[in-house]
């Protein structure tokens, strides 16, 4: 389960049962996300104990994207039994601002900073 | 059809279903309305990002513009010393073999000079920074300040340099006269680079597009010559002006009242070493020469020929090369412009009664030369005489033909066979008047028997004013006739002239000192602003050389004081005398209420030309 482009990569590690998402997402509608969205799907009904969800190089994330985010962390927590760790960065502006909502989402949801 | 009844339990069923669908309901609105939320905030997160980068980018592209203006000031300083003391050093007596050296020196800090003034246009081109003044200027003064400032290059290499305007060239017209000049000089100077021997010949020629508008009531022509006193490269800058409307041009009484668009073709031929078919296409291209060991051999960064294509596209024409290998180039550009016919320039045009039937002998061996001194004394209605050599000249003589004025060219101003020019001179009763057409016109002794010189490339106005000068002089010696170079100070006149030079530099006031010196100049030397204003409580300046960049006040703000605290009638002409040469420092120099404007490193011709102005003016 794995994307890499020039501008961004998202990756799932079994091993580890972490979704990397890491550097530009700035896809155009719901439809260009859509890829994306299948690896969310897929991972969320793999159903692992712990989901790590690593966003610590992801510099930007479009509206769009910040949408996608917040669907898969609701289906996530529709999963009973899936715990959910946030791993973010402080170095990036956005996610200060915007990852303290995914826990209003999840609130049994772990954030992480670096 | 009868409805069955439902019973208390399926109610109580129904009932929990649609209390669970409820909470469904409102989970998934509390989801909607964090995701609003959410989606909401992260626009606003990166809507802040964005403006921040923004400030970010536009802080560094205004440190970037600082940057290169710091560069381009702190390398002309430095520059200002090294092209300064050597043009000084060359002056002096030194052995050929150090005479070597310093022009090496010498062209080593004017190429670098180009460099610095070639990355700076270029920087600007490529941030879309360039913007192009739109003054009233002209044209034909522009042609030959361009075609002046290559004189002693061309004159070194031996080449003959001559210029044509066609007669129906607006005399006066809007743009960017700076960088029109910056074109030209750049062709100009690739001609002069790239040949070897023969000659440069410009021409200007025109087609009127459409009239642009009228102004004023009415179309009086008035057909008295005037000076241009109203004009960008005239005695004053014309600051009325406003930009990128027809109002442009000053509208003044006895002026013709229309405005037309022209474009304005030019072309700089030359009988060089020429370029190859398959590589005229590059030759415009940034970072581009002909190839390699052209590089090598003539240096160069590539970057000139890209600028002026840049510059010409933003004047709404274009640049073209047609060349033949070993045989020349000619470059063309195009410009578009508005413009205005003058009666300026109409005595170059038509009979003269002054001229009318006066004999002349013109001795040249440039076919080039004859035929622009032929074509414009036959237009005055003089009657000519082409020789190619002093032998023919004699010849003439001995079948007893006698004329007005002769025109002779000579390879220096100060021509070595002194002794046929005397039996010339002498020839006639009164002497025959010799006029000298040199390269570059030098001071002479009193013991020539020369009436004037005039420095090429042939100047049909200069010509005018040497003629009339002389036919007006009933017996023309050297002493009545001086060397036409307009605004010359005498040297009796230099020595009672006050100049105050304000430079903090030491190596810069050393150079400019020196300078002055070499024209005939002394100057008082002062440090900064304040020292400016002391000074001229002790004593008043015709003229004061002001830097800018000077410690404690500086030079604008010193320029402020001196015209709030001194009436117009006894202020000293200011003279700006900076490093700065990015664009709009000379704007802000006049805007402090400075008259001219010098950007380092100095040139003595330049220092000279502005301080002829200056006295101009000053003496009204």
């Amino acid at each position: 389960m794995e994307i890499k482009t020039k501008d961004y990569h998202v990756n799932y590690d079994s091993e580890t049962t972490t979704l990397l998402c890491k550097g530009s997402l700035r896809l155009s509608g719901m439809d260009e996300y859509a890829p994306i969205v299948q690896i969310f799907n897929q991972v969320a009904d793999l159903e692992p104990s712990e989901l790590k969800f690593n966003l610590k190089g992801l510099e930007f994330l479009n509206s769009s994207g910040i949408n996608v985010l917040s669907k898969f962390v609701i289906k996530i927590r529709q999963k009973k039994h899936v715990s959910m760790i946030v791993q973010g960065s402080q170095q990036i502006p956005w996610q200060g601002k915007s990852l303290k909502n995914l826990k209003r989402l999840m609130p049994t949801l772990k954030l992480e900073w670096e | 059809m009868p409805t069955k009844t439902p019973t208390t339990e399926e109610l109580l069923l129904e009932n929990e279903r649609l209390r669970q669908k409820l909470g469904i309901l409102k989970r998934e609105k509390a989801d909607l309305e964090i995701l609003l939320d959410t989606t909401t905030e992260h626009a606003d997160a990166i809507e802040d990002e964005l403006f921040v980068a923004r400030e970010v980018a536009e802080e560094a592209t205004r440190a970037k513009s600082e940057f290169l203006a710091n560069m381009s000031h702190e390398i002309r300083t430095p520059l200002n010393g090294i092209i300064g003391m050597t043009s000084l050093l060359e002056d002096t007596e030194i052995t050929r073999e150090q005479q070597d050296y310093v022009n090496t020196i010498r062209t080593s800090g004017e190429v670098l000079l180009t460099l610095i003034n070639d990355i700076l246009d270029f920087s600007k081109i490529e941030a879309g920074k360039l913007e192009l003044e739109n003054k009233p200027f002209d044209l034909r003064v522009c042609v030959e300040e361009s075609l002046d400032l290559l004189a002693s290059h061309v004159a070194q290499k031996g080449l003959n340099i001559a210029y044509l305007i066609a007669e129906n060239i607006p005399n006066i017209v809007v743009g960017d006269v700076t960088r029109l000049r910056q074109i030209l000089i750049n062709l100009v100077s690739n001609a002069v680079k790239f040949t070897p021997q023969g000659e440069i010949l410009v021409e200007v020629t025109v087609h009127k597009m459409t009239q642009g508008a009228q102004k004023g009531e009415s179309e009086h022509r008035n057909e008295t010559a005037r000076p241009d006193e109203s004009f960008e490269n005239g005695k004053q800058s014309f600051s009325a002006v406003k930009k990128g409307n027809l109002s442009t041009f000053p509208a003044e009484k006895g002026e013709p009242k229309h405005v037309y668009e022209y474009e304005l073709h030019f072309s700089v031929k030359d009988t060089g070493i020429g370029i190859p078919t398959d590589r005229l296409n590059h030759i415009f291209q940034s970072f581009s020469q002909v190839d390699t060991s052209t590089t090598r051999k003539y240096g160069g960064t590539g970057l000139g020929l890209a600028i002026c294509q840049r510059l010409c596209e933003l004047m709404g024409g274009r640049i073209w090369a047609e060349s033949v290998a070993d045989k020349g180039s000619t470059f063309y550009f195009n410009i578009v412009t508005e413009g205005k016919p003058t009666q300026q320039y109409t005595y170059l045009y038509h009979n003269q009664p002054l001229l009318l039937g006066k004999r002349l002998l013109i001795l040249s061996d440039n076919l080039t030369n004859r035929n622009i001194l032929l074509k414009q004394a036959n237009i005055w209605g003089m009657v000519t005489q082409t020789v190619v050599s002093m032998i023919e000249v004699f010849a003439y003589l001995r079948q007893g033909t006698r004329w007005d004025f002769a025109i002779l060219e000579t390879q220096s101003s100060v021509p070595e066979k002194v002794t046929l020019l005397e039996k010339l001179h002498n020839s006639h009763n009164p002497p025959l008047p010799l006029i000298l057409l040199a390269p570059i016109c030098q001071p002479r002794s009193d013991k020539q028997p020369v009436a004037a010189c005039l420095s090429k490339p042939i100047k049909p106005a200069k010509l005018y004013e040497v003629l009339t000068d002389i036919e007006k002089t009933p017996t023309p010696t050297l002493a009545k006739v001086a060397i036409h170079q307009s605004g010359e100070d005498k040297s009796t006149h230099r020595e009672k002239r006050r100049i105050l030079l304000a430079e903090d530099n030491m190596i810069n006031q050393k150079v400019t000192k020196l300078l002055l010196k070499q024209i005939g100049y002394n100057a008082d030397i002062v440090c900064n602003g304040f020292e400016v204003l002391e000074a001229l409580q002790r004593q008043t300046y015709d003229v004061i050389l002001m830097d800018i960049q000077m410690p404690k006040m500086d030079g604008l703000a010193a320029t402020r004081h001196i015209i709030e605290q001194w009436p117009a009638a006894q202020r000293p002409w200011i003279i700006a005398l900076t490093a700065n040469a990015m664009k709009g420092d000379r704007e802000i120099c006049l805007a402090a209420g400075m008259n001219d404007y010098m950007s380092k490193p100095l040139r003595k011709e330049y220092l000279a030309n502005a301080l002829s102005r200056a006295w101009l003016m000053v003496n009204g």
